[in-house]
């Protein structure tokens, strides 16, 4: 499951399946709208799930669905990561799960050279050069990144 | 072309276990220990029959550490001439013929939370290895398995007792006839993986059924042994962009007959499988050799892997030179 | 570190002009490792490596422990077969004893139990090779580095890595996703059957001969290509060709992929007449996007001006 960073991505209809899950927080739930819109006018099923009222549910509500569902995450880009990690544990896959992140990020940066992770606070900075939080390396931000370690790598900025 | 390295073996024992159904278990040549293999795997077997080198794949039905013997088991094919044939009414305790590392292309899905095996008739093979395994890693499975009836339900008492919680059997031509449907597909539960084997028919429907109830593709599994036939090869013409045209002879590939020329092809392997060589096709007819391109791109006839395809019509127009 | 037979030399070229392309061939002998004379020397360095920089040069994902007793298998099985002088193997059932004699060493214990090695498998057979050992696992469809013991890296971080699938690996590297060349060849190594290994070569020049090019002493090592001149890349300048195989594991069904890592003084190399001429053609011709991602655009120059001089005096 990618995680889509930049601009608000579009939600995108992915036709053909049983039942479609919408789950989002109050800024997502606009997001959502339109392709909510076009299922319930086709009759298609559908369930939605407020995050923000009912966050301690989620694992439970995303375990009880079967096999021909399409689930729609669209929430703060805070949350994304953590949202597609319980997403993953319950069994969806890649194929069966949309991702609609607003807002600013943070970045995560993997230095090189000692292996920790700074946080950077805004996407706006990730061209600039940054310093290692743990060994004060001066890195450049890459874009070769790392689901497991949820970063992106850091070469040094002046050899 | 790919000739793959083979390990001789030794027929150790034959056993009858249903009236179209014999299990055979094969062991090194020189006592040497066989690879180990996982859920899923098949060799491909190597027999000399009248009609020339029989070559065909079967699933290993044994699993475990047993590095000592592998076990296939062989359906006889009512219309076989063939390989079947030969296993059944020629094949004796003692006789020697190669076979193939295990290979397999139907391995168990990692991140499944459940997985469910659909089985009709001989298609069982497959499964045997990849329900032992996934008992080795606790996983949880189910498996439902269409046969004639009990008699002619290839393992049915050794599944049975082995996983006796996990099997459902449909027997089409007993008192109270059950048929496997596919309508238990509406029931898996999220992050469930399914599995088919079975004649082809079989295969395609509950793929579709499942395809059409929205399962990701990544989520469905099926194998099909098809066989590879081995013609001989002819002449052939191709013809270059610059209008030169080029005569491949019986002895030579396509790639050579280029090379000879002095053009520079790129290539590597030379045996049809890292696709280094793969040339642009705008007209005519190929014959595909390789183990390279997907189907879809084997049937657009539109790239030829030029190490060991040929031409099926007299001549390829090659948007090259 | 430098290997003084030229004779062993594995030289990486088939061509006078060099573009990435799946260059990989079948083995005619199939094998995971190669001893070479440097081994004492080599594997004192990795055991000190994997003593001071543990994180650096091993890691390894939790489920990869049996795949990783395969490796042990494959890689302990073969250099007995290969070198039974220098190395054996007995297995009396599950209890197995490895003897190294350049070593001297005996190690017993019993297969698929951890608590019997003082390291985790795959680490275990990896000091006693000079081969890096990267195991892919075949999961889903694709293939993720779940383990790998890394010493000689060419400027790449197995930290980092770990966990990644193949095409995620193989980002960093210009053109590869565009033409799809990460595609075809994740394809082919899908199809990669046990029993019929596969080897490549691939190539890059250093300034040094340092073995342990990793991304985390980058800022170190790194400095070392300003100081290259037309006078000094004879003796200064190595040509690193990475010998690499790509075995299916039959049991586990994971790929072990092995870097095999030789250097080769530039001055030493141009011995050879024809590699120095083939050589010099490939890295006239050779485009720009590929010197950079090699890291020899600093100076490429200056290796290509001692290159034609060399040539000139061999007139
Ligand atoms: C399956 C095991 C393999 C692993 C673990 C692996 C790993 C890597 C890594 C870590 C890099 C460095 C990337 C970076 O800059 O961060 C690399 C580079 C590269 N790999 Fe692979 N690789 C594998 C197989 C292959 C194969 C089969 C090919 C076939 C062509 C290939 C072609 C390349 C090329 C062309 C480069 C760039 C090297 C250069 O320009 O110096 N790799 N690989
Ligand atoms: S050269 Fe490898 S497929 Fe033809
Ligand atoms: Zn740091």
């Amino acid at each position: 499951m990618k995680q889509e960073s930049g601009d608000t991505p579009m939600a995108a209809f992915i036709p053909g399946k049983r039942k479609y899950l919408f789950c989002f927080d109050e800024i997502g739930m606009s997001l959502l709208e339109k392709i909510m819109a076009d299922i319930r006018a086709k009759d298609i099923p559908f369930e939605i799930f407020h995050f923000s009222h009912q966050e301690s549910a989620l694992p439970a509500w995303l375990s009880s669905q079967k096999m021909g569902c399409y689930l729609y995450i669209a929430v703060s880009r805070k949350y994304l990561y953590q949202i597609m990690c319980l997403a993953e544990a319950a069994g969806f896959s890649e194929e069966e799960v949309q991702l609609i992140g607003y807002g600013d990020k943070e970045i995560h940066l993997f230095c090189c050279r000692c292996h920790s992770i700074t946080e950077l606070a805004a996407a706006a900075n990730k061209h600039a050069e940054q310093l290692c939080s743990c060994c004060g390396l001066l890195l450049t931000v890459s874009s070769h990144y790392s689901p497991l370690r949820n970063a992106y790598l850091g070469y040094p900025a002046i050899i | 072309m790919y000739k793959e390295n083979t390990i001789p073996v030794v027929v150790k024992t034959i056993q009858i276990e249903t009236p179209f159904v014999k299990r055979f278990t094969l062991t090194a040549e020189n006592g040497y220990i066989l690879p180990g293999f996982s859920g899923g795997s098949h060799i491909t077997a190597y027999i000399e029959g009248s009609e020339g080198l029989l070559e065909r794949a079967y699933s290993l039905t044994s699993y475990g550490d047993n590095n000592e013997s592998y076990e296939i088991s062989i359906h006889l094919s009512e219309t076989s001439r063939g390989s079947s044939s030969y296993w059944h009414r020629h094949m004796k305790i003692g006789d020697k013929l190669r076979i193939s590392y295990p290979k397999n292309y139907f391995q168990l899905s990692y991140r499944a939370k459940h997985h469910v095996f659909y089985a009709a008739g001989i298609g069982i093979t497959p499964f045997l290895s990849m329900m032992a395994e996934l008992c080795e890693r606790g996983a949880s499975f189910e498996l439902h398995y269409a046969a004639k009836s009990r008699e002619f339900c290839a393992f049915y008492h050794l599944l049975r007792s082995k996983f006796p919680r996990q099997c459902h059997f449909y027997f089409s031509c007993e008192k109270a006839p059950k048929k496997l449907t596919y309508e238990s597909l509406q029931h898996h539960p999220i992050g469930t993986h399914v599995y088919f084997c079975g004649p082809e028919s079989f295969i395609s429907s509950f793929k579709d059924a499942a395809i059409a109830l929205g399962y990701p593709y990544s989520s469905v599994h099926y194998e099909r042994f098809t066989a590879r036939s081995s013609k001989s090869a002819a002449p052939f013409l191709i013809e270059l962009l610059n209008g030169e045209t080029i005569p491949v002879s019986k002895e030579q590939t396509l790639l050579e007959a280029l090379l000879e020329k002095g053009m520079k092809v790129p290539y590597s392997c030379r045996a049809g499988r890292c696709g280094t060589c793969e040339l642009k096709v705008l007209k005519g007819e190929i014959d595909h050799y390789d183990e390279f391109l997907s189907d879809e791109q084997r049937n657009s006839n539109s790239v030829i892997l030029s190490c060991v395809s040929r031409a099926k019509s007299e001549k390829l127009l090659l948007e090259y030179g | 570190m430098k290997l003084n037979e030229l004779d062993l030399f594995p030289y990486p070229f088939h061509d006078d002009v060099y573009r990435y392309s799946n260059n990989s061939v079948l083995m005619d002998k199939p094998s995971s490792v190669e001893i070479t004379p440097n081994y004492l020397e080599e594997i004192n360095l990795k055991r000190k490596l994997l003593g001071s920089s543990p994180a650096r040069c091993f890691q390894s994902l939790p489920y990869a422990k049996k795949a990783q007793w395969e490796v042990l298998e494959i890689v302990a099985q073969q250099l007995a077969d290969s070198y039974p002088d220098k190395f054996s193997l007995d297995k009396k059932g599950k209890n197995w004893v490895f003897c190294n004699t350049l070593l001297n060493e005996n190690h017993s214990f019993i297969i698929g139990d951890d608590s019997t090695l003082p390291h985790e498998p795959l680490d275990f057979i990896g000091r006693h090779v000079q081969e890096d050992l990267i195991l892919m696992m075949q999961r889903d469809g694709d293939l993720y580095l779940d383990a790998g013991q890394l010493c000689f890296p060419a400027n790449w971080s197995l930290a980092f890595n770990l966990g990644m699938k193949f095409k995620e690996i193989h980002n960093p590297i210009p053109g590869f996703k565009e033409e799809k060349l990460d595609d075809r060849i994740l394809g082919f190594l899908l199809r990669v059957e046990a029993g019929n290994p596969w080897q490549r070569k691939n190539w890059s020049l250093m300034a040094g001969n340092r073995m342990d090019t990793s991304l985390e002493t980058y800022d170190q090592w790194g400095k070392d290509r300003k100081k290259v001149t037309r006078e000094n890349a004879g003796e200064f300048v190595y040509l690193r060709v990475e010998v690499q195989k790509i075995l299916r594991m039959p049991r586990t069904n994971g790929i072990l992929f092995t870097i095999h890592t030789y250097l080769l003084s530039l001055d030493e190399f141009c011995q050879n007449r024809k590699w120095l001429e083939q050589f010099y053609s490939i890295l006239s011709e050779l485009p720009e996007y590929i010197a950079e991602y090699k890291g020899l655009s600093m100076y490429k120059d200056q290796v290509l001006q001692y290159l034609k001089d060399k040539m000139k005096r061999g007139d």
